[in-house]
């Protein structure tokens, strides 16, 4: 079949494009394709631009997530987890028999120790530690949930932090926000349902970390700017009223979906849903962004200097903002924390841009009612080895390199107990000696907390039920509210 | 960061020649997954987002093209049929179905019907010296340009 992506030059060649081979091919071989992809969908696709969600499968405390997404994997033995027999073992390589064949990214097995430069102290009644790095994540600890004995699959960074989001080290597969809207829908039909905001430098996974893999693309994150305005183009053309624009919206629906009615791609759907939500959003996204009716209490609270500014706080602010508006999943990563060379610095310059916002985000929930049902969820995609990386070819000195066996993560509100510590490391923060929480099992006790059984929530693609678990995952019951 | 937006010949350039701020990508682009120029990738990123539906329908480049359209389509000699026919082809590289004919005129004549009547106001629709006919042909090339079949070349 002459099927060609680019329009031969003769008119009549035109027609041979994959939109004619699928639309002119009747019962063949397109339809059938296609039919396996979407199953009964492709009867009814024309009227339901947004499939009908699942529902949940029994009660859920959490109606919305906000996954601050520390990118580039924080160290959890300078915030969260003091080791005071590095402090004995500083500079000496570890035994041998504590790495064993494991294989590190950039360091050798016998490089020296490096014991933490930051205090610790405890906090709360609940007596977690914290380290001095992070006073104002200190200052709310009996709100907080310390998960210290998270481990992954991956030791670098895109395929852990896809791995964390999807379930699965390669793109492709959806990801957990994706999953939730699949799962349980939009709360508010103004907004999209999982929006993902990005500050620092740019995330190495990229957007496989929020896309829809094979579920519809209406599922897929919607990344907003981290610039001036984080949404462009709300105002119609000047001379465009709203009648104008909704009578010129109602022409390209009808014309798009007599198209999807011939031809049946769900990208066609997606983008009749695309273009009604960005109707919508000139009317809400504006209301949304303005944060100039916040107090000024509470930019005081977040560290917000300059509302127009774009940083993290103000993102932490947006996320807010958006789940008091009903948006259910909500990324915000924070990437840089990969600190190969200088961890003092960078770590202590990078919680001095998150230590203040995050903890506002969670006592500024809490004030207003919302952490009962708000997860929020701090973490990176690994943690980092209680080794020194030294490279002087490289320029590094003084950092710690990617360790995936054991690292820290904290979750808040929705569903999850607060002030706990749970499972722990070795006396050199190395491994894992109780209660090991894998990247699957937290994925499970996200969706728990949603309502939502992450054996049960499954999508038929390619011949079989896949799931965010995939075949794994516990829910960590101690951990539930 | 303020972009300077060029002028005379240079501000119709294609996009190909926009100038690459590397700290500062050009909106439109990194709305439609732009890489940033910071690292290499071996496959671009693909979606399908409201953002991007906001940027086809409001963004002053699309809507200059509209309006570059509209007067072109005008400007065709023979019947409004003939000349949605001619300006169709020019987005799809295909002739209009006769539903799709009759929808799209519909659309027109309501347009002009507005644009008639003052309650649509042509001055702020169009370049100075345009006509009714221009402007209720470039409502018609606004749609056009936000087909999904036009937005995605196959």
């Amino acid at each position: 079949m002459n099927c060609q992506s680019r329009f031969p030059a003769t008119p009549a060649g035109a027609q041979m494009s994959r939109r004619w081979f699928l639309r002119e091919c009747g019962l063949g071989l397109g339809k059938i394709g296609l039919a396996s992809l979407m199953g009964d969908a492709l009867i009814n696709t024309a009227q339901a631009a947004v499939p009908t969600p699942l529902g949940t499968h029994f009660p859920g405390k959490a109606k919305s997530v906000i996954h601050l997404f520390m990118a580039g994997a924080p160290s959890q033995l300078d915030l969260f987890d003091p080791k005071p027999e590095l402090l004995k073992l500083d500079g000496k390589p570890l035994p041998p028999s504590v790495i064993g064949g494991q294989r590190l990214a950039f360091i050798r097995p016998d490089a020296g120790v490096m014991a933490s430069r930051f205090k610790f102290a405890q906090h709360g009644e609940s007596g977690a530690w914290v380290s001095e790095l992070l006073p104002y994540t200190a200052a709310i600890a009996d709100d907080l949930c310390f998960i210290k004995s998270v481990k992954t699959d991956q030791f670098n960074h895109a395929p852990a932090q896809i791995f964390f989001n999807t379930g699965f080290l390669q793109p492709g597969r959806p990801s957990i926000g994706s999953w939730v809207t699949y799962g349980l829908g939009s709360m508010n039909r103004d907004l999209p349902s999982f929006v993902v905001l990005s500050t620092g430098a740019g995330i190495s996974g990229g957007a496989a970390n929020w896309a829809s893999g094979f579920l519809p693309t209406v599922h897929a994150g919607v990344r907003f700017r981290n610039s001036g305005n984080p949404i462009l183009n709300t105002s119609s053309p000047t001379g465009v009223d709203d009648r104008l624009q909704r009578e010129t919206l109602d022409a390209v629906g009808d014309l798009n979906r007599a198209q999807l009615a011939s031809i049946g791609d769900p990208e066609i759907e997606t983008r009749i849903a695309s273009h009604e939500m960005a109707f919508r959003l000139q009317h809400s996204a504006p209301e949304l962004t303005d944060l100039s009716g916040e107090t000024e209490a509470t930019l005081k609270m977040y560290g917000i200097e300059d509302i127009k500014a774009p940083c993290y706080a103000r993102a932490c602010l947006l996320a807010r903002r958006m789940v008091e508006r009903g948006v259910r999943y909500i990324n915000i990563y924070n990437e840089g924390w990969d600190a190969h060379s200088d961890l003092a610095g960078n770590h202590g310059k990078l919680c001095k841009a998150t230590d203040q916002a995050s903890a506002a985000l969670v006592s500024d929930l809490k004030q207003r009612g919302l952490l009962d049902e708000t997860l929020v969820v701090w973490g990176g995609e690994f943690g980092r080895t209680p080794m020194v990386e030294t490279n002087p070819t490289l320029g590094r000195a003084l950092g710690r390199d990617h360790h995936p066996s054991a690292f820290t993560i904290w979750m808040a509100g929705g569903g999850i107990k607060g002030g706990q510590s749970y499972g722990e490391t070795d006396e050199l923060g190395y491994h894992i000696v109780d209660r090991p929480v894998h990247v699957h099992d937290v994925q499970a006790t996200i969706l728990h907390c949603l309502g939502l059984d992450h054996e049960r929530l499954t999508y038929l693609h390619a011949g079989r039920h896949f799931r965010l678990t995939d075949v794994h995952g516990h829910i960590v019951k101690d951990l539930l509210a | 960061m303020i972009w300077t937006v060029s002028t005379g010949e240079d501000r119709y350039r294609r996009a190909l020649y926009t100038f690459a701020k590397r700290s500062t990508p050009y909106a439109s682009s990194q709305t439609f997954d732009a890489p940033t120029g910071e690292a290499c990738v071996a496959r671009r990123e693909i979606s399908n987002t409201p953002l991007q539906s906001l940027v086809l329908l409001n963004d002053e480049v699309f809507f200059e093209a509209a309006q570059a359209l509209g007067t072109t389509i005008a400007a065709h000699p023979g019947t409004p049929e003939e000349k949605l026919r001619f300006g169709f082809m020019r987005c799809l590289s295909r002739p209009p179905a006769p539903a799709e004919t009759a929808r799209l005129l519909a659309f027109r004549q309501a347009q002009s019907q507005r644009l008639e009547s003052g309650d649509l106001k042509l001055a702020q629709l169009m370049p100075t010296g345009s006509t009714i006919e221009q402007a209720s042909w470039m409502t018609v090339a606004r749609v056009l340009l936000n087909l999904d079949e036009t937005i995605t070349k196959n």
